[in-house]
């Protein structure tokens, strides 16, 4: 569960702190580093508590949670969420309107955001909310402003090994895996202070793609994977979902039309 | 008793006619959060869903906590330091109060005092004469009071408890509850260890690890479970006897990192003769295998209990022979019992083979806290004292897990305190 290594430098001793856990149908790692071994285990605890809290309240396939009770009622009525929702449903909105439709959590089925009565109602009974498109990056950076609060100064957080965040300025390695070729490593990328996502069309084994593209309702075919990095996970989720949607070359006309996104792509192709 | 898809509804259909629902009429009810931490903060963000709600304030000590809790509630809240100014100033209807437990007795009794109908965090007070003269006080007050054991809100427990009532699981023979977690159970100071405010901070916000404010496990995780033992067993405990110590995190900590605690319950059989059942209770910090679940030994069937799922087990070998005979088509006799000429039935050796295939209970739809929430609201509006958690229950599970605390301390078994 946990491991601890003891690293010599040239000042202080700096303590690595290791903790994983299983949310939101995957597993979550924790990484840290820092002077005080009880500090960050309490630190690491505390951000994988938010993170459980958040598949709690996210998770489309848990009867109990927010996200649950809306998909049940709001295609009857207008649903009161917390604001915290709110705010994350409003980023998702934001999200569809900078890919024109490419991100979509209602995949393409519409909704109506009440920002006065802090409530959602989607267009049909039939429309579902699915944040598995941003909620892994949405957890991580949530778990940063722990970090923050707590003066962490270098941690990496990832999600499914799909969605990671670097936090501080430390350069953390990582090693991209092809989709369809476990053995196979394409590329490392260098992160530092920025979120990354990397969604690929299909996985090992995976026939059809699990993401569909909400314009036409149609699962993404062929073997295309798109690597984001961004300020924030949730971004570099979100663009890496609409992107791959869009397929590498309206993807790439897209970044052209788009320049001030601040975002770094990267294609994997079969 | 072998179960069977229609008396499970007909138990399932009982349980949950039970369930309020909360009216929206025209005046909202309004309502302020005292301790906006952890845990109250989850409550906020519960009650800003529930429609007819009006948080109207919150209130915390500790800034970053205040902040973090008007964050959740909303502009429409206005934020206290003093929960006495918030009292005079506002007049909220209802109060909802998750402060660490040793403000328990005080903030709750002074908001009786005021007049405000009380939500008030498990468990319910510190100490047994802090409990017993709440519990006299919101008698007197005629105030609607509800304790926050949210598996009293939960479907799953609803249901499991129905089913045990109406004799399911047979004769409950004895009770096994966990909750193990392999964590130090420490929240983080936002300043390193040399800074002079360190110490301060650490009691304020780890305040669970230290016997001045806290009564460790047993409060903060064991009240949970020995109330649903109360609940099914429909009494309190009759004595206890228990042992616990700081064996592996010991890092200037008052309170246990693990206890285990053996309780009586003694019922009476249909012929109106005694027996008792046991319950085994323990909570870990450094293993957190399987987590947190009450086991439910009864002697036709087991209920493994947990918030997300229940499970029923049935016993083997009274009620249902396995080798039912000749039911092949082939054979001349339907009467005859059949025997394959070398062939043994092979059994999985796994195991946990013995337990069959579970039938579960998973009829939970929506977040126990929420529920919990919903149902203190409706008996509001209602003006309904009868909550789903009410004074005496709170009482009785507050006096439950102090016991095996004194336990502990002295060494012995202790019986339950005369009322």
């Amino acid at each position: 569960m946990s491991r601890v290594r003891y690293k010599a430098t040239k000042r202080k001793m700096l303590v690595e702190y290791q903790r994983s856990c299983d949310a939101m149908g995957t597993r979550f790692d924790v990484f840290l580093r820092g002077a005080d071994e009880q500090h960050l285990e309490a630190v690491a605890v505390a951000v994988q508590e938010e993170i459980l809290r958040l598949d709690a309240a996210l998770s489309r396939f848990d009867p109990r949670s927010e996200i649950a009770r809306v998909n049940r009622e709001a295609g009857k009525t207008a649903v009161r969420v917390d604001r915290e929702l709110f705010a994350l449903l409003k980023t998702c909105e934001q999200g569809r309107l900078a890919t024109n439709g490419f991100f979509d959590v209602t995949q393409g089925g519409g909704w109506e955001l009440d920002a006065a009565a802090c409530s959602v109602r989607l267009a049909t009974s039939g429309v579902q909310i699915d944040l598995g498109g941003v909620g892994k990056g949405y957890a991580l950076d949530r778990g940063r402003e722990i970090l923050q609060r707590f003066q962490v100064a270098s941690a990496l957080l990832q999600g499914g090994t799909s969605s990671v965040l670097a936090v501080g300025d430390e350069v953390w390695p990582i090693d991209l895996r092809h989709p369809t070729k476990p053995d196979f490593i394409v590329a490392r990328i260098e992160l530092a202070n920025r979120g990354l996502s990397c969604s690929a069309v299909r996985h090992a084994e995976q026939e059809p793609s699990d993401i569909v593209n909400p314009l036409t309702g149609t699962p993404l075919v062929g073997d295309a994977a798109c690597v984001v990095l961004a300020a924030s996970a949730a971004e570099a989720e979100i663009f890496s979902t609409a992107l791959l949607a869009m397929g590498e070359w309206q993807a790439k006309d897209y970044l052209r039309a788009n320049p001030d996104l601040n975002l770094d792509v990267h294609w994997l192709n079969a | 008793m072998t179960i069977t898809r229609r008396t499970f509804l007909e138990t399932a259909g009982a349980a949950l006619a039970t369930n309020s629902v909360a009216r929206v009429e025209a005046s909202p009810v309004r309502v302020a959060v005292i301790g906006t931490g952890g845990r109250g903060s989850d409550l906020i963000r519960a009650l800003t869903t529930i429609d007819g709600v009006e948080l109207i304030a919150v209130c915390d000590d500790y800034p970053p906590h205040l902040e973090q809790g008007a964050k959740y509630a909303g502009p429409q809240a206005k934020t206290f330091v003093d929960y006495r100014k918030l009292l005079d100033e506002l007049k909220p209807q209802a109060v909802v109060i998750a402060v660490p437990l040793y403000l328990h007795y005080k903030i709750a009794a002074d908001c009786l005092n005021a007049g405000y109908e009380v939500f008030l965090e498990k468990t319910m007070c510190y100490s047994l004469a802090e409990a017993k003269k709440l519990a006299a006080q919101v008698t007197a007050s005629k105030r609607v009071f509800q304790v926050g054991l949210q598996r009293r809100a939960n479907a799953i427990y609803k249901q499991a408890q129905a089913m045990v009532a109406a004799g399911m699981i047979g004769q409950v023979v004895s009770i096994k509850a966990q909750w193990h977690r392999n964590n130090s159970w420490r929240r983080p100071v936002p300043v390193p260890r040399t800074d002079a405010n360190w110490p301060k901070l650490e009691r304020k916000l780890n305040w669970r690890l230290y016997k001045a404010y806290s009564q460790g496990l047993m409060a903060e995780l064991g009240s949970h479970q020995m109330d649903v033992a109360n609940w099914f067993l429909g009494t309190h405990p009759k004595r206890v006897i228990a042992s616990g110590g700081i064996e592996y995190f010991r890092d200037g900590r008052e309170v246990y990192d693990n206890i285990s605690c053996l309780y009586e319950y003694e019922l009476k059989d249909a012929q109106g003769k005694s027996y008792t059942v046991r319950a085994n209770y323990t909570s870990l910090c450094n293993n957190a295998y399987e987590g947190a679940a009450e086991l439910i030994l009864g002697t036709k069937g087991s209920l493994y209990l947990t918030s997300a799922k229940g499970l029923l087990f049935q016993e083997k070998g009274t009620d249902v022979v396995s080798w039912e005979g000749n039911k092949d088509q082939h054979a001349a006799d339907a009467n005859a019992a059949v025997v394959t000429a070398g062939k043994t039935l092979k059994l999985s050796n796994d195991p946990w083979a013995h337990r069959g295939a579970p039938f579960e209970i998973d009829i939970a739809e929506g977040n126990d806290t929420r529920d919990e929430l919903v149902s203190f609201i409706d008996h509001v509006r209602r003006e309904d004292v009868k909550t789903i958690c009410d004074a005496n229950v709170g009482l009785m599970d507050c006096a439950t897990i102090l016991m095996a605390n004194q336990s502990v301390e002295t060494g012995g078994w202790i019986n339950f305190p005369t009322p």
